[in-house]
């Protein structure tokens, strides 16, 4: 037996089936985690409605725009959390030394740690992407396939950042409220038009925090019809997943195990 | 025979932080932490052939879990040489873990809110186990391990000798060469323990699995293996066959005999009456002071004997015998 692409495709299909399948099983608890994300989301997003009733634009960027945004954020995230919201548990299964089922197996552990939990509440970010994208006039037929790569790309970036600052764990222990943060940062960035911010602050966007890349340029692109700027993005979001990947590989030298046992 | 695991000069360190007491000592230990070397396995050899069932016996600490996890390519070592099923564990990391099953105790592989059958289809694809094949063995696996009643419903629901049963199942489904055996009875009631004993020992007697076996409860050692390493501090002080053992560190003898009479005496020297009831008498004895024989022939004499039963120390107190004898000399 050994691994091949075929097969490793069929397990990661598998794993999303049974990772979408498992919070299903708990039917109350998965229908209210993305009811009250919904809710959630659409209180947020008020205070938007509210801003434009009174002013017309911020740089450029009206209600449309802020839609489309906030769609394109909330459907990135909520796909992040439905197909990979193990990568946000990396942190303490390092520290608790809970990898070693999945390096005991023939398949990349790092798949099979990101892809291992699915939270309900993505759907209802996923929801709300959808209707708000409606009411943005971007969700457009000839549209949605660019929309979809724009999603997945966001997915990636948020991944790549929650599997980024979770493998710090292995080199500076508990760090899952820290990794957190960072994620937090992420999504509140990128949920504001980033031309509002100066441009020094704009470089930290497009690296550290890669928020740019998940609303700000997708919308840019959209708006200006400048489609060249996409296998930027594409490149940008292929960096980062592989940075992601070697900082996991790296620190997994140092994974220390677990103690529960004798 | 064949070697199926070898290892040689196996060392592995762990650097710990330690906490100062007090508070100030603890700001100032933010700045300049302090660190220590711990040693948890120290120039560890053995070797085991195919088909062999070996027990990996210690207290808390003494590096048994962390020399099963460099095995099976989990950790890396400082110092040493490992190879199993001709491999070298973390470096054919993937190749490795299709030859290897584990069963970690407390560490599950089964999905918590679905039903086994689907974490084993999982597992099918992540072992890329062919269809038909896939079928067949898990449809013997649930044959032999009886799990057919709960193979559908969510582990959650299950008990801990139901869950573990599954576990056993979820980590032979691929056929491996090597079983690895963390506290495999851990937190089970005695009859589970006991079917796991037979289940394990029964599934590696047919396939021909090598099975390498930590555990605290040495009843587990005692049924499944045929072997028996002893580790302690990170050394290896022992390293024979379990019968031997029982053999070598064996004195204390206990004999229970039921009678016709209710009350009956027996005086010979060196031997101690334990606990007397109606009808019952419980004798213990150093075997090497007084025989069995003699013991037994005095009781015949001095009564009407309908049962007797002969028994050995618990594992337990052998092991305990042998952690406080020299290790030099248990070496040789």
């Amino acid at each position: 037996m050994q691994n091949t692409i075929k097969g490793s495709f069929l397990f990661f299909a598998k794993l999303v089936s049974l990772n979408i399948q498992a919070p299903m099983a708990l039917r109350t608890s998965f229908l209210m985690q993305v009811i009250f994300m919904l809710l959630n989301n659409l209180v947020y997003f008020t205070v938007w409605w509210i801003f434009f009733t009174r002013f017309k634009e911020i740089n450029g960027w009206g209600l449309a725009e802020i839609e489309a945004m906030y769609a394109l954020t909330a459907a990135s995230f909520g796909t992040a959390l439905v197909f990979g919201a193990g990568a946000r548990q990396i942190a303490l299964k390092i520290v608790h030394g809970e990898l070693d089922t999945y390096l005991v197996q023939p398949k990349n552990p790092l798949l099979h740690q990101v892809g291992s939990l699915s939270q309900p509440s993505g759907w209802g970010d996923m929801i709300t992407a959808t209707v708000l994208l409606y009411m943005s006039g971007y969700g457009t037929l000839v549209n949605i396939p660019m929309l979809l790569l724009f999603v997945f790309c966001g997915a990636s970036f948020f991944l790549a950042t929650a599997i980024i600052a979770n493998s710090l764990a292995f080199w500076l222990g508990h760090v899952d409220q820290l990794a957190r943060q960072i994620l937090e940062f992420v999504i509140t960035f990128s949920v504001y038009p980033q031309n509002i911010f100066p441009a020094g602050f704009k470089v930290i966007l497009f690296t550290i925090l890669p928020a740019g890349f998940i609303s700000y340029l997708p919308i840019e692109i959209l708006k200006s019809k400048n489609y060249l700027w996409i296998f930027g993005l594409v490149a940008a979001c292929a960096f980062y997943l592989a940075l992601a990947q070697f900082i996991f590989y790296r620190g997994l030298r140092r994974y220390e195990s677990g103690n529960k046992i004798g | 025979m064949k070697k199926m695991i070898n290892v040689e000069g196996l060392e592995k360190s762990f650097v710990v932080r330690k906490n100062p007491d007090g508070a100030f000592s603890s700001l100032r230990g933010l700045f300049k932490p302090i660190r220590i070397n711990v040693q948890a396995v120290k120039n560890i050899n053995f070797s085991i052939q195919r088909g062999e069932r070996v027990a990996f016996i210690g207290p808390n600490g003494a590096g048994k879990s962390t020399t099963i996890k460099m095995l099976s390519g989990i950790l890396y070592p400082d110092a040493g040489k490992i190879t199993v099923a001709d491999l070298v564990p973390w470096t054919d990391r993937e190749k490795l873990a299709f030859r290897i099953g584990t069963v970690f105790g407390q560490k599950s592989q089964l999905w918590y809110h679905l039903a086994p059958k689907n974490t084993y289809e999982l597992l099918g694809k992540i072992y890329e186990i062919p269809k038909n094949d896939f079928s067949t063995r898990l449809n013997d696996l649930v044959k032999t391990f009886e799990i057919e009643p709960f193979i559908h419903q969510p582990v959650r629901k299950l008990s801990l000798g139901q869950r573990m049963r599954c576990e056993l199942v979820a980590s032979l489904l691929h056929r491996p060469e090597v079983l690895f055996l963390d506290e495999p009875t851990i937190g089970l009631d005695v009859s589970a323990k006991a079917s796991i004993r037979d289940l394990v020992k029964k599934m590696s007697e047919k396939d021909g699995t090598t099975i390498l076996l930590t555990s605290h409860d040495t009843m587990d050692m005692e049924a499944v293996c045929n072997r028996v390493l002893i580790i302690n501090q990170g050394e290896l002080l022992l390293d024979k066959p379990v019968n031997q053992l029982r053999r070598l560190f064996l004195r204390r003898k206990s004999i229970t005999i039921l009678s016709e009479e209710e009350e009956w005496d027996l005086s010979i020297a060196g031997v101690s009456i334990t606990n007397t009831e109606p009808h019952r008498k419980r004798i213990e004895f150093l075997s090497d002071t007084v025989s069995v024989e003699e013991v037994i022939q005095q009781s015949f004499r001095a009564s009407k004997i309908r049962d007797i039963t002969i028994e050995d120390p618990p594992m337990e107190e052998v092991i305990q015998r042998i952690y406080q004898e020299q290790l030099g000399a248990l070496k040789k």
